[in-house]
This record gives structure tokens, C-alpha cells and sequence, in this order.
């Protein structure tokens, strides 16, 4: 029984909750044990150039409470969570001085980082942890197994290669697999490393619906059904804004996008509630005929 | 103290760039992280000076949406990102920083989160707040912000480090 | 007690900067048994070793310490000072207060100075129990091995085979010629490659002195210097020599499939095949792991129509023993691994190729009959790009500059161009080096070319098209913009790396590499980039380092000028630095056999007992068995243990 510490990161909690909501029904299939934390707070990814400092306490603070002897590690939503986790591992581990200082500001609230927690991506979860074996047992036929897929693992899953990750870089493989085990298509395309623009979304909204824009748009020619995500950023950007992007560049919504847990638990048999896909605001109703179990 | 703990940059990588361009022809934002990394390793010297303030000053640098691919397809390794983050909080020092951020980090102080609850829109095009969604969903409610006031001070504390 | 004489090297400032020479000289005066003490400028010039020699003849000394550089730059000079001087050449003790004192202690002067009066101290305990030692001639067998049939191989075997010794010339492809042979043509002249190749690939043939050994491997090496025996295996071809007349109608039948190698992949050939038509020998080859015959039992074609009947399938591998005195390396280089660039889509798109994939479809005797066309897509590409410096230069993949990418790249613009007069072509750069002879001359030529654009930035990023075109992403400096140029075709000037036999010969022969790139050591960057670690085995060509083809042919022939001057002496003189058992105290318990890592030591019977006996020829002095000794029964002759002891004792006190 794998026993994870969840991690949702505050974009989940406030905004994008069918992150969370599909996660949580499908890991209950999975016999995976979720352990929700008593104390969270902000990882601090979005500010950690204006104060360095206080992102790197928040992303200390985050290590020290999550950490929990029993379990096999923190499981991060969020991309942007995901990389600030595994880099402050890095930078604490090179830097004692840095460590000191976190130190200090965890001791007055009772809090140490003496063990490191394994950092965990849903990715890594599904492929490694759970098994693509596993996962090809799920899928008992009904769909139609021509729909082509695109797999989106975003920017922070995997770069930068100075901090190890769960796959390469500039041609990782493991979602691939999934979207096979599941019994679909997948192929490589040119956009597939491309970024959706979410950062910019805070200081300049613009040039991040521009990004938004090549990435659908140039995804969508290569005659995808579907594009899957698992970073709720992501999926704010390609799904929920996909409409408003499109627009903005006199186009429409043409990419239906869904989150990578929303297609494996329609695969499980999960309703369509409970994993939130009525949340989903890319055209997902054109893709579900092809996707679903019969 | 907190400033000389917090750096990031390897001063040996930067200096690598041996002013390929490829960093440039990668970026999504049409950014030239290139032009980052000579003006930083030219501040040292007193000619570059001048420019090295216009870079800090010049908005370009919050036009980087870190997808990190320049440092991903550099021949010399130099870590760019590291670059644009120093230099970008060279520029909040000097009091340019878009409010936004700001703001985040207000949020945080007051509640452990960067954001607040907000509208969140259905399919149907049904109108929620956050709290009702996570009902509805059946999730937990958004944790309760206790012992905010110690934390907001840490963190008031750790603003003013840098 | 031997008379010593101590001489002070100043080397100018290099030790005297740094370390008290008056001191030293005042604290070495005071040692019994030392004679005189001189110190000088420079010893190792005219003037100082005619002092030295002056010196040694009216002190009346028998043994000389002598305190300057390393042993290796001047060993041999004060050496034969002694010799001069009526002295055995092996009474000196070399001591290094530069490289290991001065050079090093630069900023801590009274410490580097106690040190090096330490040192001097030392060594003069230890000369005292020096004794005469006499080298030995052994002779050498005039012949040489030549690994590699490429044109560096080739240039190496002429010349050594010209000065009148048998070469034995091993390649393990069933035709020699190497890379050059896939080239169309070469940089700067455009001479046509095989038209100045294949010449030289007949008069190899054709030379009475050259054993030409093709479809051969190195299986193993032993001896030295002077008299090395080499095991080489002869792959079967299942074609008897002796009786094909090289018509070739055996491959015309051939029914089964496989890559092309020699056309880089490009287009298949038979399971019976030549690698080109100008191949040398003219032998086809069966390849059992595609042969129908070998993998299903059925076929025989080529058995049937053989006019003399030379196939023969029951054809064995055959191991050859050859004596040799000297062996050159020259086994060449290969195009690194172009998908590890995943950004430049080598692999994920048919019309992303490799510079030497170019080479192979402009060649009037490649996959294409000399017809530039895309892969796969068999469309002549009006748009073509050219990616320098992919993989090279780069962190990620190979540090060092590939030396022949960028004038290859202007080569490659130039065919297009002759070849497709429309074509539009972009190189994409951020440098252009052109240092060699024409070079800069040439890329003038290129450049002044309509319809050829060169763009100083590196290409970004390859990106395809669902029009089956590819676009590559770059900034244009001189511009200053982002670019998207559409392509029909991209062609990567890949780096190089050592070809991947380099890495079992190197292991067999013990030489050293570098670790980027695979390539073999060579025994001084500057002064010797001919010579190895191990005395009669020399490299040249692109094995040693990237280089281009009037560069790898110097190195060949001066490969060759070494080997032909080391026969031609007739015998080398050996170090006397050889082990010697002291079979009174050898109890014959093989710790000694073990350790030695040359084979070297053999337990042989004496008087009765089992005692170890060492091996002259073979023992390189590494001093592995006399550590491993239990007994002390085994030292090498002025580097005893009691010696060495002396010398620690001196510098503990």
C-alpha cells in the first residue's frame, strides 16, 4: 500500500480544484493512500526573483511540514511546485549557509529539515509507481483506439536538467507510455516541449495568450483529438482560457484538452462528476464518444 | 545577511557564453537571454555600466516566461535563468517590480496562499466561487489561516532580507 | 662512502625566484661524503654542462646529484654529461626542485627552500647506494604493423614500405579507403576524393613490401618495442581469394537485404557485397548475419553462378601470428550520435541528414548515382540549410571544436550549388573557421555564390511541418532578428569522435585516451604528437585528434619517418630499470606473478627450490612486484628498498 503526502500547491486549492477532485477519486482506485497535510502553504515559485529569501523559507517550510516518516514521498500537482520542491532539495543539500538560514526561520515554529522526502510527480506516479502494466490492465477496449493523442508534460516537469527529474529533458517518453497502456495513439510533434505561457499570466497577460495561441494552434494542425496535462497552470492556460485565446487571434476553440487523471479515470469507469469534467472548458465533448469505455 | 545567502548564480557558467545565439532562436517570448547574460558580465567593467542599469530598468526582463529552453539547448551551459531571475530582483531592489508579485506575496502573509478564492466557471456556463465548487466536489474547504500573525512577521522579516 | 658531487640549477627565476639557492648550497656543503657543491644560471645549456663535466673530471667524484627539472625534460643530457665525464651515466640522481618544489610553492619561499634542501638530502642518502648499470642492445625486427586502412593507414604503409621494411597493413572492412572514400570531394580544391584515393589504395595493393590484411581484426598483443607479436584474426568472407576475379556477378542475385553502411544508411546492399566499386581488394565479402544461406539454410545464388567457383562457405576464420618492431596506430574517426541533438530532429524527420549522408547522395557512386535528393521523399530540395557545429563545441554533447565542419559546410553549399544551380542555401553559424591553406580564400568563393546566405547565429531548433517541410529557428545578429527558414532539407555538420574499434585496440595495446571523443594519447601535445605512452607504438590521423586530410597525411608520414628510422637502426638499447630476484631470499610464493601486469615473471626451478626468474624483454621497471614482495627478494637495481629507506629517514629527521 504506497502511502503519498499531497501536496496541491494554491492554484489547485483556489482555482483549478479538478486537479485535485480527479486526483483523489482516482487514486482511490488505485489503493493509494493520500495523506493530507495539516499546514500548507505558498511554494513561493511565482515571486522567488522579487524575495529570494521568503520563497526559499516558504519552499523550506513546505519540506519540513510535509515530511512524514511513513510516507513514500510529497506528491506535487503543480509543475511550478513540483520544481521549487526538488530545486530547494538541491540548493539546501550544496548550500550550508542557505540551510542555516531556512533553519532558523523553521525553528521557531517547531520545524527541522533533517530527512529529505522524495519529491513526486503524477507522472512518475502513474508510470513508475503505479506501473504501466497496472495501467494496461484498466483498459478493457471500447474505445476507439485510432485517437490520436497529444501529451503536454509542461515546462518545470523535466527542465532544467541541472535538477535530476523523472525523464529526459528533450525527449522524455513516460507519458507516452501511459497514453498507450491506456490503448490510444500518441505521437511526437514540434510544439510538444512548447510553453503555454502561464508564468507571464501575472505581469504580462498579453504575451502569455500569444503563447497559449501557437501552442493550441500549432498543436491542433497535426490532427490531434486530444491534448492531456497534468499541471493545473497548464491546463488554466489550454483549457480554460483555450476560448479567449482563441479569439484573441480570430480563431476559435478547436483542441479539446483534459487532464492526464481525468482520462484514466474515464478509463477506470469514473463518472464524468467525479472527475469534474464539467469544469473542463475546451471543447472536451467532441473527444468523449472516442475516449470512453463502452 | 540574508542577500549574500541567497545567490544563485555560477559565476563560472555564466561567464561561458560565447555569444551563439541560439538561446534567442529558442524563446518563445522573442526575448535575447544573451543580451542578459554579456550586460551582467559586463557590469564589472566601467564602459558597461550604464548599459547594465538600462537592461535592469527595461521591462523586457518580466517578459520571460521560464520555460527554460534557452538553458536546456546552450552549448556552454550557462544557466539563464539564474541570470534573468538576478537580474530581475536587481530591478525590484531598485523599486521596479510589477504590483502583481507584490500582491501574491500580500496574500501569502495574510493567508498562507497567493491567491484568494475566486469565480470559477462550468462548462454550462454556471458561475461558482471557490468554497462552493470544493463543496460541491466534495473536497475539503481551504485550510483556515492559523497562527498567521507569527508567519506574517517571519515573512515581513524575510522581505526586508531580500 | 662514495665522493658527491651536488650541481644547482637557477633555471633563471623559475627555481632561484623561489627557492634560496646560496642557502641550499651552504646546508648541502655540510653533508660528509659531499665533495663540492656548484650552482649555475642554466645547467642544462652549453655552458653548464661543460662546467658540470669540467667539474666532475677535477673533483675526483663517483657519483653526481643533480638538482633541477623533471627527469624528463633533460635526464638523457645530464646523462651523457656523465658519461663525458668518465662516469656510468646511472651514478646521477636527478632531483626535482622545480616542478615539484619552485613551481608549485610559488608564494611560500622559506618552505620551498627547507623543502628543497630536504629533497637534495634525501637523494644524496639514496646515490650512495647506487651501482653502475649498463643499458642493452636489443634488437629490433624490421617490419611494422599498420592498423587502419584509411588514408592515414595507407600514406603510413607506402612510406614505410618505400624504405624497404614489410608492413602488414590490417583493416577491419573488406575494402580499405576509410572516410576518405565516401567523401565526393575535398576542401579546399574540390579534387575528387577516390581519383586521388584510389591510386594510392592500388599501389598499396600493389606493393611488393605490404601484406595487405583486409576484413581483419587485432586479437592480441605481447612483447615490446622492437619485437611485438601480434595475433590477428582473418574474418572468413566465404569468397576464396585465390580463385574470385572480381566480375561481381555473384551480387547481381543476391536475394537478401541490409543496411549500406558505407552509404551511411542511406540505401541497402546485399548479403554478398563490395563496399564500392573501387574497392580494394576487389573481393566481395559474405555477411552470415543477412546471408539466407547462413540464417535459413536456403539460396547458394552466388555459389551457382561464380564462373571459377570461389565461393566456399565452409570458409574458417584464420588466426595469424606476425613478428613486428613497431606498430602505428591510424584507425580514424566516426560522425557522433546525431539524435542525442534532439533539437536538430536527426531521426524524428527523413530530411534531417548528416554531412557525411551529403557526401554519400552527391556521390556519382552513391545511394542516389550522384542525384541530390531528400531521403525518403526522393524530391530535389530547392531550400537547403546547414547546421555547423552540431554536438560540437557544446557541453552537452562534445566540448571540442570538430576542425573540419566549417569548411565542410562551405564544401556542402558549393555542391548544392553546382548541383542544383536554383537551390537556395543557408549555413547557419556563429563562427566560420577557415585557418588552413586556401581556406579563407574558399570561403570567399562560397560566399560570393547567389543564392547562398550565411547566417552568424547557431540554428536553435528544427521544427517539421505538416507539409513535410522542416523549418529551422535561429537569430540573425547582423539582421537583428528571430528567423523561420522553411527547408526541404537540413544537413548537420555532426562533430567526430574516435572510431568505435579505437576502444578495443586501445585496450589491447594499453594506450591511453582522451575521454571526450574516444581519442588515443599522444605522448607530448606539442613536442611529440606522434609518439605514445608505449615506446614503439606511434598514432597519426584522425584517431589522435579531429583534423583534415593534408594534416593527417603529415602525420602518417612523419608516423612513418619514426618507424623507418627506429628499423633502420637495427636494435633499441633498454633502460636498465628491470626487476631482479634475489633468489637467496625468494620463497617461490607467486605474489610477484600475480602483480606483475605484464607477464613478465615466471616461477623457474634454481638449486633445488622454486624461485621467481623476471623476464628482461618484457619487464617495463614498474616496481608493482617488488611493492607486492613479502620477502624483499625482488627490487629493481638503484631503486632498492634499503635506498629508499635512506631517503625517507632523511626526510622525517
Amino acid at each position: 500500500m504506497v502511502r503519498l503526502t499531497l501536496f496541491t500547491g494554491c492554484f489547485t486549492l483556489v482555482k483549478q480544484v479538478a486537479v485535485e477532485a480527479s486526483i483523489l477519486s482516482v487514486l482511490k482506485y488505485f489503493n493509494i493512500e493520500l495523506v493530507v497535510p495539516r499546514s500548507v502553504n505558498c511554494c513561493g515559485f511565482a515571486f522567488r526573483s522579487v524575495y529570494p529569501s521568503l520563497s526559499l523559507y516558504l519552499t523550506g517550510r513546505l519540506l519540513a511540514s510535509l515530511y512524514d516518516a511513513e510516507s513514500s514521498g510529497i506528491l506535487a500537482l503543480c509543475n511550478g511546485c513540483y520544481l521549487m520542491l526538488r530545486e530547494a532539495i538541491h540548493r539546501l543539500r550544496e548550500n550550508p549557509r542557505q540551510l542555516e538560514f531556512v533553519r532558523s526561520y523553521l525553528r521557531e515554529e517547531g520545524l527541522d529539515l533533517r530527512s529529505i522526502p522524495r519529491i513526486v510527480h503524477p507522472i512518475e506516479l502513474f508510470h513508475d509507481m503505479i506501473g504501466i502494466e497496472v495501467l494496461r490492465g484498466i483498459s478493457r477496449g471500447g474505445q476507439d483506439r485510432n485517437t490520436v493523442i497529444a501529451t503536454h508534460y509542461g515546462c518545470h516537469a523535466l527542465r532544467p536538467s541541472t535538477i535530476p527529474s523523472f525523464d529526459n529533458p528533450l525527449n522524455p517518453s513516460k507519458m507516452e507510455r501511459i497514453i498507450e497502456a491506456l490503448g490510444f495513439r500518441t505521437r511526437d510533434y514540434p510544439e510538444r516541449l512548447d510553453c503555454c505561457g502561464a508564468v507571464l499570466l501575472a505581469s504580462n497577460p498579453s504575451l502569455a495568450m500569444k503563447m497559449a495561441y501557437s501552442k493550441i494552434s500549432g498543436t491542433a494542425r497535426w490532427g490531434f483529438q486530444l491534448l492531456v496535462t497534468t499541471c493545473p497552470y497548464c491546463f488554466e492556460m489550454l483549457d480554460s482560457r483555450q476560448e479567449a485565446v482563441m479569439q484573441m487571434f480570430g480563431d476559435e476553440p478547436k483542441l479539446p484538452v483534459m487532464l492526464l487523471t481525468q482520462l484514466i479515470g474515464l478509463q477506470i469507469g469514473l463518472s464524468e462528476g467525479s472527475v469534474a469534467l464539467n469544469l473542463n472548458l475546451s471543447p472536451v465533448d467532441r473527444v468523449l464518444p472516442y475516449i470512453l469505455r463502452r | 545577511m540574508a542577500a549574500e545567502t541567497i545567490s544563485w548564480i555560477s559565476v563560472e557558467t555564466v561567464r561561458a557564453c560565447y555569444t551563439c545565439f541560439k538561446c534567442i532562436g529558442v524563446c518563445p517570448a522573442g526575448l535575447k537571454p544573451n543580451l542578459f547574460v554579456k550586460a551582467y558580465i559586463g557590469s564589472m567593467f566601467r564602459e558597461f555600466r550604464e548599459v547594465y542599469e538600462e537592461v535592469i530598468k527595461d521591462s523586457s526582463i518580466w517578459m520571460c516566461a521560464r520555460c527554460l529552453k534557452c538553458v536546456e539547448v546552450c552549448p556552454q551551459k550557462v544557466s539563464l535563468n539564474d541570470v534573468i531571475e538576478y537580474l530581475q530582483h536587481e530591478a525590484t531592489k531598485r523599486g521596479l517590480v510589477p504590483q502583481v508579485y507584490l500582491t501574491m506575496v500580500e496574500n501569502t502573509m495574510n493567508s498562507y496562499l497567493a491567491f484568494a478564492s475566486q469565480t470559477i466557471v462550468s462548462r454550462d456556463g454556471d458561475i461558482y466561487m471557490t468554497e462552493d465548487v470544493r463543496s460541491l466536489l466534495g473536497l475539503d474547504p481551504l485550510p483556515e489561516p492559523q497562527n498567521i500573525e507569527k508567519f506574517r512577521e517571519r515573512l515581513r522579516l524575510l522581505k526586508e532580507a531580500g | 662512502m662514495g665522493r658527491v658531487a651536488v650541481f644547482l640549477c637557477h633555471c633563471g627565476t623559475n627555481i632561484a625566484g623561489v627557492i634560496d639557492i646560496q642557502r641550499v648550497a651552504e646546508e648541502i656543503r655540510k653533508i660528509s661524503g659531499v665533495a663540492i657543491v656548484q650552482d649555475s644560471r642554466f645547467l642544462c645549456s652549453t655552458d653548464g654542462i661543460e662546467s658540470m663535466v669540467d667539474s666532475i673530471r677535477s673533483s675526483g667524484v663517483d657519483r653526481v646529484v643533480v638538482a633541477a627539472c623533471s627527469f624528463r625534460t633533460h635526464e638523457p643530457l645530464f646523462q651523457n654529461a656523465l658519461r663525458r665525464a668518465g662516469l656510468n651515466p646511472y651514478l646521477l640522481e636527478l632531483v626535482n626542485v622545480r616542478e615539484l618544489c619552485s613551481w608549485v610553492h610559488e608564494k611560500e619561499r622559506e618552505k620551498a627552500t627547507e623543502k628543497a634542501v630536504k629533497m637534495i638530502r634525501a637523494a644524496i642518502a639514496k646515490i650512495q647506494g647506487n651501482q653502475p648499470l649498463e643499458r642493452r642492445k636489443l634488437p629490433v625486427i624490421p617490419a611494422a604493423l599498420v592498423i587502419g586502412g584509411g588514408i592515414a593507414g595507407i600514406r603510413a604503409a607506402l612510406d614505410i614500405a618505400d624504405a624497404g621494411f614489410t608492413v602488414y597493413l590490417v583493416e577491419k572492412e573488406p575494402s580499405i579507403g576509410g572516410n576518405m572514400a565516401r567523401l565526393d570531394k575535398t576542401f579546399p580544391t574540390l579534387d575528387c576524393s577516390i581519383c586521388i584515393l584510389g591510386p594510392l589504395m592500388n599501389a598499396v595493393a600493389q606493393h611488393p613490401n605490404i601484406k595487405l590484411l583486409t576484413y581483419s581484426e587485432v586479437l592480441s598483443i605481447e612483447g615490446r618495442v622492437g619485437e611485438f607479436s601480434i595475433k590477428i584474426l582473418r574474418k572468413p568472407r566465404y569468397v576464396r581469394e585465390d580463385l574470385c576475379k572480381g566480375c561481381l556477378i555473384c551480387i547481381a542475385k543476391c536475394p537478401a537485404k541490409a543496411d549500406d553502411e558505407f552509404n551511411m544508411g542511406l540505401s541497402h546492399r546485399k548479403a554478398i557485397y563490395i563496399q564500392y566499386p573501387q574497392a580494394v581488394p576487389r573481393i566481395p565479402a559474405i555477411d552470415p548475419s543477412t546471408c539466407f544461406y547462413f540464417q535459413k539454410g536456403i539460396c547458394r545464388a552466388c555459389e551457382k553462378l561464380c564462373p571459377t567457383g570461389a565461393i566456399d562457405f565452409s570458409q574458417r576464420g584464420e588466426v595469424v601470428e606476425v613478428k613486428v618492431g613497431a606498430i602505428v596506430v591510424a584507425t580514424g574517426f566516426e560522425e557522433y550520435t546525431a539524435s542525442q541533438i534532439y533539437e536538430y530532429g536527426y531521426g524524428r524527420y527523413p530530411n534531417v541528414i548528416t554531412g557525411l549522408q551529403l557526401e554519400r547522395l552527391v556521390s556519382s557512386y552513391g545511394p542516389t548515382g550522384g542525384r541530390l535528393t531528400v531521403p525518403r521523399i526522393d524530391r530535389e530540395p530547392r531550400r537547403i540549410a546547414i547546421v555547423n557545429c552540431a554536438g560540437s563545441r557544446d557541453e552537452r554533447h562534445l566540448p571540442y571544436c570538430c576542425r573540419v565542419g566549417c569548411m565542410a559546410s562551405l564544401k556542402h553549399a558549393w555542391y548544392i550549388k553546382h548541383l542544383i544551380p536554383d537551390a537556395e542555401v543557408f549555413i547557419f553559424a556563429d563562427e566560420i573557421r577557415a585557418s588552413g591553406k586556401g581556406f579563407e580564400e574558399f570561403y570567399r568563393r562560397v560566399r560570393l555564390l547567389p543564392g547562398v546566405y550565411i547566417v552568424k547565429g547557431r540554428a536553435s531548433e528544427v521544427r517539421g511541418n505538416p507539409d513535410g517541410t522542416v523549418s529551422v529557428m535561429a537569430y540573425d545578429p547582423a539582421l537583428g532578428h528571430g528567423i523561420s527558414i522553411n527547408t526541404d532539407l537540413v544537413v548537420l555538420e555532426v562533430g567526430i569522435v574516435a572510431s568505435r574499434s579505437t576502444e578495443s585496440v586501445r585496450n589491447i595495446l594499453k594506450l591511453g585516451v582522451v575521454a571526450q571523443g574516444g581519442f588515443l594519447l599522444e605522448l607530448h601535445p606539442k613536442l611529440n604528437p606522434i609518439e605514445t605512452a608505449v615506446d614503439g607504438i606511434y598514432i597519426c590521423g584522425a584517431v589522435a585528434g579531429p583534423k583534415d586530410i593534408p594534416e593527417t597525411v603529415a602525420q602518417a608520414s612523419a608516423a612513418a619517418s619514426k618507424v623507418v628510422s627506429l628499423l633502420s637502426r637495427g636494435y633499441i638499447e633498454t633502460q636498465p630499470y628491470t626487476a631482479r630476484v634475489n633468489s637467496e631470499l625468494c620463497s617461490g610464493c607467486r605474489i610477484c606473478v600475480t602483480a606483475c601486469e605484464y607477464g613478465a615473471i615466471r616461477i623457474v626451478e634454481k638449486g633445488g627450490r622454486s624461485v621467481a626468474s623476471v623476464d628482461e624483454a618484457l619487464c617495463k621497471g614498474c616496481g608493482a612486484c617488488v611493492g607486492s614482495c613479502p620477502s624483499r627478494a625482488i627490487e629493481i637495481p638503484n631503486l632498492g628498498l634499503d635506498q629508499i629507506e635512506a631517503m625517507i629517514a632523511e626526510i622525517v629527521r
